[in-house]
């Protein structure tokens, strides 16, 4: 019933960001069928390309079009290579999905990790640690770890592949150098709501009954303060496919990340309208998943009337 | 320093002076549909129908438990919160009659002193910056000098020095924040002062000379007080009238002397059985009530007070026509008809209870 | 960006009660960011890099745009410090002039995303209503795009250059700062002073001028910090991806991405403009991770963090386990012998609790009455073994619960101790729930703990602890959470788990000051049936003199961490002889009787913590004092007078 009642509620959401990737051609400034055709193109070159892209047509009929390229192949195709936008994107989105994925699951486990480590010690050697660690993890451009990896692990001690997709090995350090992020920050959030669980009352209470202190903060301070974590790691997972973006170049993996900067500087407007458009619905989608976990671990949030 | 707090003088023509006139005012919150929702949020009855005047100089207390309503209602009187239905008359400006900017002035005249001196003064504001502000707002005393002396003069009134004019709240204790509070509430020269539970955040041993204070300025500065309060020892204390709150609407309500010294609704003879001191009440457990205050969401049909009334109950058992409902056997009258309130006797005080005149079972036993 | 996002979903807590000390603001700011390590480190490295931003391309020492084809990709040396790039120009001038380009990226980025994002969620927090509705949405929108994607649209849309990035970058971040200025106005908007200023009649516009801003600013301080680093981050991974500042215009970002083709022959190029920009990013994350200690009441953890190496001394401090003196042990349910307790704070050890002795006999109640100061919750969390020892030390005493010391006990026995003995009452029954789990579960916790039941004894032991508290229906009751019961209900729950093991002793601690009058009631009489059927010893702590007649047997009343008169409630109430006591009692509205008459008051209020005066602590609130030098001179000792305890050197002026 919630299901459905919250993806009620991100259906405008969706429709809203739709028609913005769609009109996203006409904020242009200047005429895409110029700029495609190039400077020296002649009135009814430019003419043709319009014609041949559709923009003389009225703006719902384009919108009508825009959106039935999401499923039918032929609605839709490059401006560069001519090919349906779908199956360009189909293609490369396994890379990017096993990068971003295997580097949230990795950084969140990671920090999770370093964030009870810190909070059950504070004010030790590991806390310190994972302090340095952390900072040292948000203030990190990936796009120079990314080329520090390269040089000590592939260039130096030959261990990994450098560039390319094609072996397992080949996902190894983009998946680790995209974990930097989440790590740190749930580390952070980690340490801080675990923090100010334990000064809650409830586990006074939790310790009066006679429970060890493992239980009291495993049973008891770990599920409250992994609240406020999956909602973060949600906002989490749009940064690290936004991540994917720097990171695919960076070891040239040929993934959806890639293809959208190389259509950036081609001006190949439906890879991009497309390319964007996936991004936002992933992104809407993890923030339904997110608020589902998050009524999972904690009931108040299950109803929307509180008794009084 | 020692001013009591004045008895009221009684006259014989009624309504000659009052200066605040509350007229069947009702605020109701919710129950509009909200942007982009497809369901209107339900009616939250937080003041439903409650009508009461005070007379120039005397202190009016509305008492209530938490959800009764009662800090709605004043700030309904202090044009916080705009009446849904009905209208609030201060010294006979219809509040309603006002706009933002009217009712901005108006404020010289009533001001309001909240529960939590420490909340309710701006941490990055000194005492001073505090006093001088309320005069800026209503450009009294332009000049620096009158300013610092009305300052001081007001500082001194209650019971603070000059020393105190330089410090941030979080370096003064609580019932100094709370004389500050007061101090910030008088000195635009007020007529009516509205106190939200004035003493209730203080230590015990200091709330008594908060007490003292209000009265001593009451008497000299000839003030007009409500307070809201949940504590009948203070309302028997410092109130000449008195109004019960349960649910948004009076359930009781006129003199001090009556409503306390002989409580007619069921659900004051409670409180003021809780408020006296053991050795006058005997057994306490003979006026416990059971079960807590309904959501204001879902009042009770009938007398809203029935799902908790011993005496309902005693009525039902004693076998008046009854019906059964989730919270027991209970009188058909208390459960489906609204009661109007009852003069006493005297007509000093008044209770909304279909049996308020016919018996007072606690008292008997 | 996503480090920002964090900040804006924080953003209630974050917002709560924000209280710098405000005497000579700026320099009060300055004083406590240098007095934090990272916030010194973070602010010495923001003002180089702001220096290098304003100065760098004086200092260059090269041309950094002059090619020079004979010199192309040398690695450091004497001439050129970074070496040259592929087109022969010097890398440590180009790093120094591009400071320019990447950290005013940074700045103009955060400027536009402040000034638009800002006034924004200030009018959104101030109107509610449909501009809300509309704004939330808005910003809903604009965050289902990756930020990086989202500036990768924007630059498509208007083309790469430096300015495009700016306004890139800034775009994204306006809806994290809408959505954090909306939070913390609305949070200060929630205080009572405003409520309080509106009332005094101020105008909108100088609420939102003179109260909310100045509550606000440090909070968006903290946040323009930390986003700068996040900003600075994006903004260059536009460069590194080629769609920043375009080429020949040095940027660290730009010149990162020019060397990625060099990473296997010449690293060096990638080494030093990567440097840089991690070096700038830190420095903004350090100084806003200390501007956030100092702003967020949530984030305290590294100020009251103990030292390093604390946890060794905190095991030396544990007290002596004081042999209890035998048969009065085996009387008493509770004896505490000679307690003092202390706080630890920065400044050293605080005295709160200074040579308490009580005793509770089994089946009687103790009330313990005292103000805020008193040390009363303090010295019942000790008895309740709850005393978190990185807050308070037991310097000195002995504490015993049925016969058995509480102090010293090693883990194992501890965990018996509470089982078997002790239950315990919070005050607020709202925060002693976990909300997260059903009343059945913590309730069973209680009851498993150390024995062997199984499933259906657990239950049926859960169920009759919830009739024993007389909550109806309690089957159904089981799988529902705190949320779902009122504050009466939900105290109930908390005795029923402090019931679940037959305690010998029951600690409440003020357990009905958060509840209305006839809840209060209801659950005290609970209280006092069930300590009376089953026994029990129970510790009523309280501020409210009118409880303790009708709920207790015996009453102490507690000063300045001392307890100042004890005895049976007869004795006491009837005619208090510490002038402390008296005053308690006599200050209290007595109802009509004392209509038209001002109240006993005494002059002063409770000492703080730290704060007692030397001798007897009530001296200078006391009218027997008046001078006399006795008073000043040692703390009084409790004496035997009139059938109780009073520490009082003229306790007989009461008795005339």
């Amino acid at each position: 019933m919630f299901v459905l009642r919250r993806l009620g509620g991100a259906l405008p959401t969706l429709f809203a960001v739709s028609l913005l990737v769609f009109l996203f051609v006409d904020l242009i400034p200047g005429d895409p069928a110029q700029i495609l055709a190039g400077p020296s193109a002649s009135n009814e070159e430019v003419a043709s390309i319009r014609k041949f892209l559709g923009l003389d047509e009225p703006l719902p009929t384009r919108y009508g079009h825009f959106i039935r390229g999401i499923w039918d192949p032929s609605a839709a195709t490059s401006f560069r290579t001519h090919r349906p936008v779908v199956v360009e994107l189909a293609e490369r989105l396994p890379n990017t999905l096993i990068v971003s994925i295997g580097g949230l699951l990795i950084g969140v486990a990671l920090g999770t990790l370093a964030g009870i480590v810190s909070a059950m010690r504070p004010g030790g050697l590991a806390d310190a640690a994972i302090t340095v660690l952390t900072l040292a993890g948000i203030s990190m451009p990936i796009y120079w770890l990314g080329l520090l990896c390269i040089w000590l692990f592939a260039v130096n001690l030959g261990w990994l592949p450098a560039a390319g997709a094609s072996t397992p090995a080949h996902f190894v350090l983009p998946i680790l150098v995209i974990a930097t992020r989440p790590a740190a920050m749930f580390s952070r959030l980690v340490a801080a709501s675990l923090t100010e669980t334990m000064g809650k009352d409830y586990l006074d209470t939790a310790r009066a009954k006679g429970l060890s202190e493992t239980r009291v903060v495993l049973a008891h301070a770990l599920r409250n303060s992994l609240v406020a974590a999956v909602s973060v790691a949600g906002v989490q997972f749009g940064g690290m496919l936004g991540g994917s973006v720097v990171t695919e170049t960076v070891f040239g993996i040929p993934g959806v990340g890639r293809l959208l900067v190389d259509a950036v500087s081609r001006a190949d407007y439906p890879i991009i309208q497309y390319t964007i458009l996936m991004f936002a619905v992933f992104f809407v989608v993890i923030n339904l998943v997110t608020d589902l976990l998050t009524q999972w671990l904690d009931p108040r949030t299950r109803e929307q009337e509180r008794p009084a | 320093m020692n001013a009591p707090f004045r008895t009221p003088r009684r006259r014989s023509g009624a309504g000659i002076d009052n200066l605040v006139v509350v007229d069947k005012v009702c605020r109701h919150f919710g129950g509009r549909k909200a942007l982009l929702t497809r369901v209107a949020a339900p009616v939250v009855r937080a003041v439903d129908g409650v009508s009461f005047s005070v007379r120039r100089g005397t202190c009016f207390a509305i008492v209530g438990e938490s959800g009764s309503g009662k800090s709605s209602l004043a700030r309904l009187v202090v044009g916080l919160l705009r009446p849904t239905a009905g209208d609030v008359t201060i010294d006979g400006t219809s509040l309603s009659a006002l706009d933002p900017k009217g009712l901005r002035a108006l404020r010289r005249k009533v001001q309001l002193v909240l529960q939590d001196p420490r909340a309710s003064l701006d941490p990055r504001m000194t005492t001073f910056d505090t006093l001088a502000e309320a005069l800026t707002v209503h450009g009294l005393h332009r000049e620096p000098a009158a300013r610092a002396a009305r300052i001081d003069a007001v500082i001194g009134m209650v019971g603070l020095s000059a020393a105190h004019l330089a410090r941030y709240p979080h370096e003064l204790s609580g019932g100094q924040r709370q004389r500050v509070a007061i101090a910030r509430a008088i000195i635009c020269e007020p007529e009516i002062l509205v106190l939200d539970e004035p003493v209730s955040a203080l230590d015990v041993s200091v709330q008594a000379q908060i007490i003292n204070l209000l009265a001593e300025l009451q008497a000299r500065l000839a003030l007009t007080y409500i307070v809201i309060t949940h504590d009948l020892a203070l309302v028997a204390h410092m109130a000449d009238a008195v109004g019960v709150m349960y649910l948004g609407r009076f359930v009781e309500q006129g003199d001090v002397e009556e409503v306390c010294g002989a409580p007619r609704h069921p659900y004051t003879r409670s409180l003021m059985a809780i408020a006296k001191p053991a050795a006058t009440t005997g057994d306490a457990r003979s006026a416990l009530l059971e079960g807590s205050i309904p959501s204001p969401l879902a009042i009770p049909s009938g007398c809203s007070f029935h799902t908790r009334c011993p005496l309902a109950r005693e009525l039902a058992a004693e076998g008046l026509p009854s019906s059964d409902t989730p919270d027991g056997r209970l009188p058909r009258l208390c459960v489906e008809e609204t009661p109007v309130l009852h003069p006493a006797p005297g007509g000093r005080s008044a209770a909304s209870c279909h049996f308020a005149d016919q018996r007072l079972p606690i008292q008997n036993s | 960006m996503s480090l920002a996002q964090d900040m804006a979903t924080d953003a209630p807590p974050l917002a709560t009660r924000v209280v710098v000390a405000p005497s000579r603001r700026r320099w009060t700011l300055l004083r406590r960011v240098l007095a934090q390590p990272k916030g010194a480190i973070g602010l010495i490295l923001v003002v180089l890099y702001l220096l290098l931003a304003i100065l760098g391309p004086m200092l260059a020492p090269q041309d950094a745009f002059r090619q020079n084809f004979a010199q192309t990709l040398r690695p450091p040396s004497a001439a050129h410090w970074f070496g040259t790039d592929q087109l022969g120009r010097d890398v440590f001038s180009r790093v120094l002039v591009g400071a320019r380009a990447t950290l005013g990226i940074g700045v103009g980025g955060v400027a536009v995303a402040f000034l638009i994002g800002v006034p924004l969620g200030i009018l959104a927090a101030w109107r509610r209503g449909w501009v809300e509705a509309l704004l939330m949405r808005a910003i809903d929108i604009m965050l289902s795009f990756p930020d990086i994607v989202f500036a990768l649209a924007v630059v498509a849309i208007l083309g790469a250059n430096t300015q495009n990035v700016i306004i890139a970058v800034g775009v994204v971040a306006v809806p994290v700062f809408a959505r954090t200025a909306r939070a913390v106005t609305l949070s200060i908007l929630a205080e009572p002073y405003i409520e309080g200023s509106a009332a005094l009649g101020a105008s909108p516009a100088r609420i939102i001028l003179r109260h909310v801003q100045p509550n606000i600013a440090g909070t968006l301080l903290t946040l323009s910090t930390l986003l700068f680093a996040s900003t600075l981050l994006s903004a260059s991974g536009l460069g590194f991806l080629g769609l920043g500042t375009q080429p020949p215009y040095p940027e660290w970002g730009t010149m990162l991405g020019e060397s990625r083709s060099y990473i296997r022959s010449h690293p060096y190029l990638a080494t030093f403009p990567g440097l840089f920009l991690a070096g700038s990013a830190l420095a903004f994350n350090l100084l806003g991770e200390a501007l956030r200690v100092i702003y967020d009441p949530t984030s305290r953890r590294t100020s009251r963090r103990a030292p390093l190496f604390a946890f060794l001394r905190r095991r030396s401090a544990k007290p002596p386990a004081g042999p209890l003196d035998a048969d009065s042990a085996d009387r008493n349910a509770v004896s505490v012998k000679a307690l003092r307790m202390a706080f630890r704070t920065r400044d050293g050890l605080l005295d709160v609790v200074r040579g308490v002795d009580l005793a509770i006999r089994p089946g009687r109640t103790l009330a313990l009455v005292g103000e805020s100061g008193s040390g009363k919750s303090t010295l019942l969390r000790a008895i309740g073994t709850l005393a978190n020892p990185q807050e308070v030390a037991i310097t000195d005493g002995a504490i015993g619960i049925g016969g058995e010391s509480a102090l010293g006990l090693s883990a194992v026995a501890l965990r018996e101790l509470r089982r078997r003995k002790i239950g315990v009452v919070f005050q607020d029954a709202a925060s002693a729930l976990n909300p997260v789990l059903t009343i059945g579960a913590q309730l069973a916790e209680a009851v498993r703990a150390g024995c062997g039941l199984d499933d259906e004894a657990v239950r049926q032991r859960c169920i009759d602890l919830l009739k024993d508290v007389r909550i109806a229906d309690p089957e159904r009751r089981l799988a529902m959470y705190p949320h779902q019961f009122s504050g009466g209900m939900k105290q109930r729950i908390v005795i029923a788990i402090a019931l679940a093991q037959d305690p010998q002793v029951l600690l409440a601690d003020e357990p009905t000051s958060a509840l209305d009058v006839t809840i209060q009631q209801q659950i005290l009489v609970l209280l006092r049936e069930i300590q009376e059927t089953r026994g029990m010893a129970m510790l009523l702590v309280t501020h409210d003199l009118s409880l303790v007649s009708r709920f207790a047997d015996d009453v102490a009343v507690m000063y300045a961490g001392r307890i100042v008169e004890s005895g049976e409630v007869a004795t006491v109430l009837e005619r208090p002889l510490h002038p402390y006591a008296l005053a308690l009692r006599a200050s209290a509205p007595g109802g009509a009787e004392s209509r038209g008459q001002p109240l006993r008051s005494i002059p002063g209020e409770p000492p703080l913590v730290g704060e007692f005066p030397d001798g007897c602590a009530f001296r200078p609130r006391c009218p027997r004092n008046q001078g006399r030098p006795e008073c000043a001179e040692c703390e009084p000792e409790p004496r035997a007078i009139a059938g109780r305890q009073v520490a009082c050197l003229f306790a007989e002026e009461g008795l005339s």
